[in-house]
């Protein structure tokens, strides 16, 4: 009896706080379907005839969806990509190999997140035109294609495999490259995964470098195209909602499909 | 001495390759870090502007920077941020560890927890300002439940407005480090717990004797990237107050961005960075020193 | 350890020569610019597209058509990141010509010496076109630093279903400032909503009643002068009686207040109605307008200024002259709903006529504000501050002559560097 309250107490918390913490997207969701009815108006006097998706269809007619998701599905991919590699082999030695400066190189790194700099964005931009590369996706990728947060993560994971994996890699007789990609990267999949997840995240969502480096509007990632829906103009909440709503998907998608991985289930669980 | 000789081959190849390997991501680090920081370090004695001329002006931003009482709101302000710290942590902490249970339905709690990070902060600003605003859900049901007896308009009362932002990054934030510690919890042998269960020992002192012990490294750098992060808050004042009313919530990233993006003081904004990195320098090597006490 | 300096010795030869290039002018976007005799006018906006592609393009076609060896290359931002790709392209060299900027932005640009003078480049026509408070609005020391272009004008907008609820006549509105701040406390005593529902903004409450908030070479803050506290306290009863919210009311705030039925009448310009037309049906149908009862319409003009560093201003200056011209204004204007800022537009028939619609009677009330209007540019950084500093005076019930003295001290001192 005690365990079956317990069991239902905790079911009850943790509902209410699901309720806190997705709340405020719902009000959204209902928002953008719920067209011609004034969402600010509590409480509603909804039908279900009164739901629709003329939002989402609106938005699409409106903003050429397609192409945005496209080219933000180009961006966050090659940034994910980008960050996962690089981050991984610029930690991995700080972590695992020995050479002279290691701790002084990783502490620089380190106290570049301690400094703020507003005029790093005109900076960069800069650097990028120097190097030709404005108004392309190579620009806008580039600054954020290694982040010092992922080599962070990273290197903490490495940290924790022993080195007897790697002394008996090389005891068999792997070179370097195959002991690292073959042997310790499946071992770090959980960190990995939050890169990913991370990283797709800050990628999916960044608007303002896209609009600062890109100079043509048709390769605006989608979240800069959305902007275009919220001006003296052209507003409508409904829209609005709707292009909020479809925005967060994605990251939501990446989110469930990494879940797997950073928590396997297999280690670590407790019983309830 | 054959062994000797082998072993300081072994230690030379490990750092050409460690240097050729760490070669791309220190490039773009170098490119794009370090070198806007190095730039805007004299950029603090100038008076740029970008679109106008440049002109050194040696002190006078820092000397500017000290009797500004805005400035100093607003670092009084950031640092009050700080508090959420703690909380965030312990919050996340806690998630984490009810939800890498084996119980039904936990991959959707999961999820649901999460969902405050991936909503934008656009949306969240749309969404927040409704819910706090004075005929608003918050108030209603807060009369309703005769808690208050009059509203509030949470955001706009220099009392409350910036719990309020901090309640609302709090809120936005703990999914995030929950999934970090989730990950960490994954390397936690399932033996531990299960021979302290058997010793009865209850869930709380599980958690802090146990669990927060074994994940130190995560709870480190969450911490530190917590009070960074805090210190550094921009998103939540900046689309939803805009440092208003009076100067209660006026952060010192908004404050920097404000003088550097609507007043083109480069020079100035590129002067308080500094002051502010300093702050920042400060507290983490407090969080450090803690985590080499403890 | 030979090895690990040699290794080192590469590593910064390879980051010092990608420094290195960055010291090399490339510059290949000014080649792009002028492409044999063709000149490229780079011509942005604020959030006008993809709305106004169809007003733009025969705009555009027109000018073109008339100009032959010119293209005009036309780009549209959000308001929120127009000034920062601005930074960055000035910064890159690679300034825009024709640039739309609100009064504010270009009275912060023009203190950097980024704009160039109008005065040198339009005609005498062309200057006494636009109404004189709207073009001298953004003149600095006989420098006119941005061409006039569309403007909104405040006017009030009222909930009529929620005056009936509460037994509120619907005829007779006020038409003065004092009538205004007592009708809004009988709506809210009666009604038990608010009032009404107008920003703590300096340059609309002490604009409005015609006391000005700077000198004339914007040297010092006047707003702790007899006359602007006297008008500032009868705005501090508006919060005792709770008949203005206590809020940050941008204009989304205002629009939520509106849209949810809390607040009977609104303050704000003549685009207002595109927040609430789909998002609140209900209340678009039952929405009134009247011409704003103050002194003054405190209007908000967007204006086309020319970058400093614009590389082909003469031409750009033509454009600016083209776009705000009195016809191509009037056709924008029944396109977008908007106010001109060309005298001579506002006398087309237009803006008498009325289809019955809400948007009609907006144009109409809108067009009689225009006699009194006044434009307030306030540099953004001590806007934002003289507000932010206001709203504490006047949602806390704080002493209103101390309060804007203290407020006139600090901003003297930040305008004198």
């Amino acid at each position: 009896m005690n365990r079956k309250i317990k069991k239902t107490f905790t079911y009850l918390i943790l509902i209410c706080i699901s309720v806190i913490m997705v709340g405020p997207f719902l009000w959204l969701l209902l928002s953008s379907l719920l067209p011609n009815t004034n969402v600010y108006d509590f409480p509603y006097n909804v039908k279900l005839q009164s739901f629709s998706i003329s939002n989402f269809t609106g938005v699409f007619e409106f903003v050429d969806f397609g192409n945005y998701i496209w080219n933000t599905v180009l961006i966050s991919g090659a940034s994910v990509f980008l960050n996962a590699l690089i981050a991984s082999m610029t930690a991995y030695p700080l972590a695992k190999l020995n050479f002279k400066g290691k701790d002084i190189l990783f502490t620089i790194i380190i106290s570049a997140m301690i400094i703020p700099s507003t005029a790093a964005m005109v900076v960069n931009y800069l650097t990028i035109t120097k190097l030709g590369i404005s108004d392309s996706y190579l620009g806008v990728i580039l600054p954020t294609s290694v982040t010092i947060f992922n080599i962070f993560n990273m290197r903490q994971a490495f940290l924790n495999i022993p080195d007897s994996i790697r002394e008996s890699g090389r005891m068999d007789g792997a070179s370097e490259l195959r002991i690292f990609f073959s042997l310790i990267m499946p071992m770090v999949k959980p960190s990995l995964a939050v890169v990913v997840l991370f990283q797709f995240m800050a990628s999916w969502n960044d608007f303002l470098w896209p609009m600062i480096v890109l100079n043509s509007t048709s390769k605006y990632p989608l979240s800069a195209a959305l902007t275009m829906l919220n001006g003296q103009f052209a507003y409508n909440f409904g829209w609005v909602a709707a292009g909020t709503v479809l925005s967060i998907l994605p990251t939501l998608f990446i989110f469930v499909l990494t879940q797997d991985m950073f928590v396997d289930g297999v280690s670590g669980a407790n019983k309830g | 001495m054959e062994k000797m000789k082998n072993k300081k081959k072994h230690v030379k190849s490990e750092t050409a390759y460690a240097w050729v390997t760490m070669l791309p991501g220190l490039l773009i680090l170098a490119v794009f870090v370090f070198w806007p920081l190095i730039y805007s370090i004299p950029l603090a004695f100038t008076d740029y502007s970008v679109v106008g001329d440049m002109h050194f002006v040696g002190m006078k931003n820092f000397r500017k920077a000290f009797s500004d009482s805005d400035f100093i709101a607003a670092l009084k302000n950031s640092i009050q941020y700080v508090i959420i710290v703690p909380i965030i942590q312990l919050i996340s902490l806690a998630f984490a560890v009810a939800l890498n249970q084996k119980m039904r339905g936990v991959k959707v709690f999961r999820t649901l927890f999460y969902f405050p990070v991936i909503t934008s902060t656009v949306a969240v600003s749309i969404v927040w300002s409704w819910l706090l605003s004075s005929g608003g859900l918050i108030n209603k049901i807060l009369l309703g439940t005769n808690i208050l007896s009059e509203k509030i308009s949470w955001l706009s009362n220099d009392q409350t407005a910036l719990w309020v932002l901090m309640f609302i990054t709090t809120w936005k934030g703990v999914g995030y480090y929950m999934v970090i510690y989730l990950a960490g919890l994954q390397s936690v042998p399932g033996e531990l717990t299960e021979a302290a269960r058997i010793d009865r020992a209850s869930s709380i002192q599980i958690f802090f004797k146990i669990l927060i012990p074994m994940l130190k490294p995560q709870v480190v750098m969450c911490s530190l990237m917590s009070v960074m992060s805090a210190i550094k808050v921009f998103d939540e004042p900046f689309v939803l107050t805009k440092g208003g009313p009076g100067n209660s919530t006026l952060t010192a990233s908004l404050y920097i961005y404000q003088k550097g993006f609507q007043n083109f003081d480069f020079g100035y904004a590129a002067a308080l960075s500094l002051i502010l990195s300093v702050i920042i320098l400060f507290f983490s090597l407090f969080v450090n020193l803690y985590n080499r006490k403890k | 350890m030979f090895n690990i300096k040699k290794k080192i010795a590469v590593s910064a030869i390879t980051m010092g020569l990608v420094i290195g290039t960055m010291g090399c002018s490339a510059a290949p976007s000014t080649a792009q610019k002028t492409d044999g005799d063709k000149e490229t006018i780079e011509f942005w906006t604020i959030s006008l597209q993809p709305t106004f592609n169809d007003y733009f393009g025969k705009l555009i076609a027109d000018f073109e058509s008339a100009n032959p060896n010119v293209t005009i290359d036309w780009k549209d931002y959000p308001k929120d990141t127009i000034q920062d790709k601005l930074l960055t392209s000035i910064a890159s060299d690679n300034a825009p010509d024709v640039v739309n900027l609100n009064a504010d932005m270009t009275l912060t640009l023009g203190d950097k010496s980024a704009l160039a003078n109008a005065e040198e480049y339009i005609s005498d026509e062309t200057k006494n076109s636009f109404f004189d408070g709207i073009y001298g609005a953004t003149k600095v020391e006989d420098k006119a630093l941005a061409l006039p272009w569309y403007t909104t004008i405040p006017i009030i907008y009222i909930n009529e279903s929620l005056l009936k609820d509460a037994g509120i006549p619907t005829d007779n509105y006020p038409t003065t400032a004092a009538e205004y701040y007592d009708w809004a406390i009988d709506v809210t005593k009666k009604s038990n909503l608010y009032g009404m529902a107008m920003e703590a903004n300096i340059r609309e409450i002490l604009g409005s009643a015609g006391v000005p908030v700077f000198n004339e070479d914007y040297t010092e803050l006047l707003i702790n002068k007899p006359e602007a506290v006297e008008v500032i306290k009868e705005f501090q009863k508006l919060y005792v009686d709770n008949a203005n919210p206590k809020e940050n009311l941008d204009q989304e705030t205002r629009a939520q207040l509106y849209n949810s039925k809390q607040v009977v009448s609104v303050y704000s310009g003549t685009t207002f109605v595109n927040k609430f037309k789909t998002t609140a049906p209900d209340v678009y149908q039952n929405t009134t307008v009247i011409p704003v009862p103050f002194d003054h319409s405190v209007t908000t003009t967007m204006y086309l200024g020319v970058p400093d560093k614009s590389k082909h201003k003469e031409m750009a200056f033509k454009f600016a002259e083209f776009v705000s011209n009195p016809d191509n204004q009037l056709e924008f204007s029944k396109t977008a709903n908007t106010i001109p800022s060309t005298k001579k537009t506002i006398e087309d028939p237009y803006f008498k006529e009325s289809d019955g619609s809400l948007e009609s009677q907006i144009k109409i009330a809108a067009a009689t504000g225009l006699e009194k209007s006044k434009e307030i540019p306030v540099p953004q950084h001590i806007l934002e501050k003289v507000n932010r500093d206001l709203q504490d005076i006047l949602f806390n019930d704080k002493d209103v002559q101390e309060g804007l003295d203290k407020i006139v001290e600090e901003v003297n001192k930040q305008l004198k560097d």
